[in-house]
């Protein structure tokens, strides 16, 4: 497997986890849940939401959660289908 | 019935040739576009390297048949001539077509080559056409180009080699072959309108084939939803 196929991977593996917890989760569990080390978590993070594919929400009591956009629920329809063209076109 | 001279029987022809390419240019400029539009959102969704080169290829192709058009086209309907320097259009058609080439090389190996930037396969281009207009030909271009292309089918077959559905490089194959009609056509004489016609049909149905692949694979089926 390629390491951009494993990049695709891990975005899609962070964004179900996102999804999984009612769309609704803290930046420590989903780092522990990404298996990620906390430097590749910041990247993954920035990237994700550079690409409009979460959100960062506060709560009344000041607490940070994260969320899925839009854009973020299409990237795990999509994924398959995404997964299928990169392999088709040898890209 | 009075003998006419050459130019006057090639005459309604070229007019006619001018037609049939502006018409040309216009259906593979569309498919282009569809099979930019039609992978937009993956490359949104994923920022893939691969899919912007991709999609980078058929964006220089659309540019290059534009080009190519719009020159005579403008010249033919309102008489106007854009050519302010014709070496400066062969340059940008060579650089754009060189682009396109080497936009679709990069796409199936930029794994490979991780620390190229954008910007050198900008210069390479330049290079390419600077040199070969320097040159007073198409060749330089052309062997570049076509050497390219056939490292590219190469590469797609060698890398799908050992997997179950090891077609994909016939895409890439029939991108060769696209280019290989469009370099006999643009090398034909001009009063061989048939043969140019017949070229010039088997490149659309070619594009078609290629729309097709990336239409079936950019829409979504029910067990690909996650």
């Amino acid at each position: 497997m390629t390491k951009k196929r494993d990049k695709l991977q891990v975005i899609y593996d962070m964004l179900k986890i996102i999804r999984d917890h009612k769309n609704e989760i803290k930046p420590t569990p989903l780092l522990r849940y990404s298996n990620l080390s906390s430097q590749r978590f910041t990247e993954y993070m920035n990237g994700l939401k550079e690409r409009n594919l979460v959100q960062e929400q506060i709560d009344k009591k000041g607490r940070k959660y994260i969320s899925l956009t839009d854009q973020g629920f299409n990237y795990l329809e999509k994924y398959k289908m995404i997964l299928g063209f990169i392999e088709d076109f040898n890209l | 019935m009075p003998i006419m001279p050459p130019i006057a029987r090639i005459m309604p022809f070229a007019k006619l040739l001018h037609w049939v390419e502006v018409w040309y240019a216009i259906i593979i400029v569309i498919i282009c576009i569809l099979i930019i539009q039609k992978t937009k959102e993956l490359y949104l969704l994923t920022n893939h390297k691969g899919i912007k080169y991709f999609r980078n290829t058929f964006i220089f192709f659309a540019i290059a048949y534009t080009l190519q058009t719009i020159f005579p086209f403008t010249r033919m309907m309102f008489g106007v001539d854009l050519f302010i320097s014709r070496p400066l259009v062969g340059f940008l058609l060579l650089y754009v077509g060189t682009m396109a080439v080497l936009s679709l090389t990069y796409s199936v190996m930029y794994k490979r080559y991780k620390h190229v930037k954008p910007i050198y396969l900008h210069l390479i281009a330049v290079i390419i056409a600077a040199a070969t207009i320097h040159s007073r030909g198409r060749s330089l271009a052309l062997i570049i180009q076509a050497i390219l292309l056939i490292y590219t089918v190469l590469t797609s077959y060698i890398n799908n080699i050992n997997k179950k559905h090891n077609n994909i490089y016939l895409i890439y194959l029939l991108l060769f072959a696209i280019w290989i009609v469009n370099t006999l056509a643009f090398t034909l004489p001009r009063f061989l309108i048939q043969a140019k016609i017949g070229l010039y049909l088997v490149a659309i149905i070619f594009f078609l084939i290629i729309l097709t692949k990336v239409v079936q694979r950019t829409t979504p089926k029910n067990d690909e939803k996650t």
